[in-house]
């Protein structure tokens, strides 16, 4: 067809493409996707890799095929590279460290990310980074300011990092255009805000209204501005000002195109005009006007708690109070907006219900409900990649991670409902005594049937209120259950260590597995100690790291 | 000769609807299919030639397309011709320094329409591949897409073997191209421009990433 040497009969083939084609194509793939795809196809193959696949992401790949991808695709090709201790991958940088290094084999590397870094690797790591000299944009997750305040990064253009609330270290960094800051607890450090002065994109994200009060006035410098966000996570008991913000942007920032944000506030049971009174500093001419600037706020009555957030929702966590009847309020009219439902909400990734009636799991939910109704379930769904709207919510099937954070019972018949809700749920994090109950201790045979067939990440936690040890029946039921599917599994609940040899060799899908083992005087499990065990697991499919008795196991 | 897409419902001359000036095409096998501007605008290259020639009646030729796979594009593209154009939303995407312009680009998002549209496209026929080739030809962005990311869900985790053997991938010759010696430095030489005619035939390579 396109091919004028074509003949009229001839069937065209994936090698007919141009080579731009396959640099489309590529851009849907990870670079170790790609490699591990077509790499070894052709000589042509090979170069296009090498052309279009800049791009390493190892958060959620087996150790062999880890190898496997450092065996055969030469990384000084790669120009952007994520590594993650994250669970999938447990030890993932450690081992990284181990065999290979940064300037030896990412010399050209112009982006980094690095997840769940170990503060024992800290140092180490940032040693190298220090000498990648392309290297413009890194994420760090997480770093106390302390060790930062050691290195310059002169080069850098953007930095996303989890750190302290001490922030008077990344001043330094003034050639930063781009910087996204998450508070946490790393050190006991005082709250102390302070930033880059060029900065053209800020993002902050905090817990509450400590932080969140010092924002503003930390800010006044930074006239060179073009896109602010702001992210409260948790509950604040001071209200958002939109004036505040309004007379801030007003004096200091002449070029912000874009604010966006996200507050919870508590705003009482009985003084709606709290509320309005928010709602009202975020609806002036300003906002609404001159900026074209448009808000949302979702109120939780019953709960006294409202959430507003600027329109198009662009961050990835929402929480919702799914118990409490709920009114919103937006600003955007249909004359604004240029969005659908969809696109206002595509960037959702998390969706956190705080509660959740049990009732609300039947059809009829309306019919069914009374007041009587108070035992209720703590849920967090994280969204499939199909979630596109906040008025979905009640729409499970679009999720796939089910927790029980609050340990509140609900009945086996209840649970299986919910499971045949969520088609595509596939990570279960729960209880072991919650998991037998629910199962009628393994002999629900749907229930555990349903379990086998979709479950390929499970946590198990110990009741919180008695100590608990996982016996060998219990593992021999969990195997049973959980083989076939299960690529990923923690046990925090105590286990003898003839139960972590009976788990590794029997969960044969696992790519992980992390356990609180029990250990006598002086035992430790080790590579060689495990290789003695015969159950096949060597060097080169296993990689073992540990923090006290928790073990955690990369595989395969 | 030219014969007319009885779907198409062609009148003599150009006409006008509702939905403004109607122009027609030609597909390399002489079909014509008449459509509006809110099928032109999807189409770079159509919309270019239509601009640059004064048609009037003449069908707009376009030799690389034939009309089987031409059909289809017409009716994706009247299917897709009221969608709402996102171009705020994209421009937040764009100028977000937060983003890794590393980062894959989804493929998880395409729509139920779209994915009943590409199923009728096969690697077999050779169709899936024609689709995308008249897309890029055409300009039309988002069929473009549609077929890419089908073909990135298809190989997704998939090993050299399983993709050789789902596309029916050639073979280097052997001593060539990555069975020549020392082939696996893998950093040598540039990307070829053109497909090497001759590299057909089964090799010995093993693939380790099958093991």
């Amino acid at each position: 067809m396109a091919n004028s040497n074509k003949q009229e009969n001839e069937i065209t083939s994936i090698e007919d493409l141009p080579n731009e084609l396959f640099g489309e194509i590529f851009s849907y793939l990870n670079g170790n996707d790609a490699s591990f795809s077509f790499i070894y196809l052709s000589r042509r193959f090979q170069c296009l890799v090498k052309e279009y696949c800049q791009r390493l992401d190892f958060k959620s790949i087996s150790k062999s095929k880890f190898d496997l991808i450092f065996e055969q695709y030469y990384t000084q090709w790669c120009q952007s590279l994520s590594l993650s201790n994250d669970n999938y991958t447990y030890g993932q940088i450690e081992y990284f460290l181990q065999f290979y290094s940064l300037i030896d084999h990412f010399s050209q590397l112009k982006s980094l990310t690095l997840y769940n870094i170990k503060s024992i690797d800290t140092f180490e790591l940032l040693s190298q980074i220090f000498l990648l000299t392309n290297l413009v944009s890194l994420t760090l997750k997480p770093v106390c300011g302390k060790i930062m305040s050691e290195f310059d990064f002169f080069n850098l253009k953007r930095l996303a990092i989890t750190s302290c609330k001490n922030t008077t270290w990344i001043k330094k960094f003034s050639q930063l255009d781009s910087l996204e800051y998450t508070m946490n607890n790393c050190c006991l450090s005082q709250i102390v805000l302070a930033w880059p002065l060029k900065l053209k994109h800020l993002k902050i994200v905090f817990d509450n209204d400590d932080v969140g009060i010092l924002v503003p006035q930390s800010l006044t410098y930074l006239s060179e501005l073009i896109v602010l966000e702001i992210y409260q996570k948790k509950l604040g008991k001071s209200l958002p000002n939109g004036q505040v913000w309004e007379q801030l942007i007003r004096s200091s920032f002449p070029a912000l195109k874009k604010f966006k944000f996200y507050f919870q506030f508590d705003y009482g049971f009985v003084s709606i005009k709290k509320e309005r009174k928010v709602l009202s500093s975020f609806s002036t001419s300003f906002y609404l006007e001159e900026k074209k600037w448009f808000i949302r706020c979702d109120i939780f009555t019953v709960s006294g708690i409202a959430v507003i957030y600027s329109l198009p929702f662009t961050f990835d966590q929402y929480t919702v109070i799914s118990n409490s009847s709920s009114g919103r309020i937006i600003t955007l009219s249909n004359r604004n907006s240029t969005h659908s439902d969809k696109d206002l909400y595509k960037h959702m990734k998390i969706v956190t219900i705080e509660s959740i009636s049990e009732w609300d799991l039947e059809d009829d939910f309306h019919t069914k409900h009374n007041n009587n109704t108070y035992e209720q379930i703590m849920l967090n769904f994280i969204s499939g990649p199909h979630f596109n709207s906040i008025e979905r919510l009640h729409l499970l099937p679009n999720y796939y991670r089910y927790r029980n954070e609050h340990n509140i019972k609900i009945l086996s018949n209840s649970f299986y409902i919910l499971l045949k809700k969520i088609p595509h749920l596939y990570v279960l994090e729960i209880d072991l005594s919650d998991l037998q109950f629910l199962t009628e201790n393994w002999t629900n045979v749907i229930l555990c049937s349903h379990l086998s067939e979709n479950i390929r990440s499970l946590i198990l936690h110990s009741n919180k209120h008695r100590r608990q040890f996982l016996d060998g029946n219990e593992v021999d039921q969990i195997i049973r259950v959980f083989s076939t599917k299960c690529q990923y599994l923690s046990v925090c609940v105590l286990s003898p260590i003839h139960t972590v040899i009976s788990l590794l060799r029997n969960m044969k899908q696992l790519h992980s597995m992390h356990v609180f083992a029990q250990t006598k005087d002086n035992e430790e499990i080790t590579m060689k100690w495990l290789e003695k065990q015969n159950i096949g697991l060597n060097y080169s499919n296993c990689f073992i790291t540990n923090h006290e008795q928790n073990y955690y196991f990369w595989l395969r | 000769m030219a014969t007319t897409a009885e779907a198409s419902n062609t009148t003599t001359g150009n006409t006008e609807t509702a939905t403004g000036k109607m122009i027609k095409i030609q597909s390399n096998d002489g079909q014509i299919f008449e459509v509006d501007q809110g099928v032109v605008e999807q189409s770079s290259t159509i919309k270019t030639l239509s601009d640059l020639m004064d048609v009037g009646d003449v069908p707009i030729p376009l030799p690389n397309v034939k009309a089987s796979i031409l059909g289809p594009i017409v009716d994706f593209c009247n299917h897709h011709k009221n969608d709402q154009k996102p171009e705020p939303i994209d421009e937040d995407d764009d100028d977000d320094p937060n983003k890794d312009i590393y980062e894959p680009k989804r493929s998880d998002d395409i729509c139920e329409w779209d994915l009943n549209f590409i199923k009728q496209f096969t690697v077999p026929e050779g169709t899936l591949f024609d689709i995308i080739m008249a897309a890029n030809y055409l300009g039309i962005k988002t069929l473009l897409a549609v077929g890419c990311k089908t073909i990135a869900n298809m190989v997704r985790g998939k090993s050299s073997t399983e993709v050789r053997e789902m596309f029916n991938i050639s073979y280097d010759p052997p001593g060539e191209g990555i069975n020549a010696p020392n082939a696996i430095e893998g950093q040598a030489g540039t990307v070829p421009t053109t497909q090497d005619a001759n590299a057909t035939g089964p090799s010995p390579q093993p693939d380790p990433m099958n093991q």
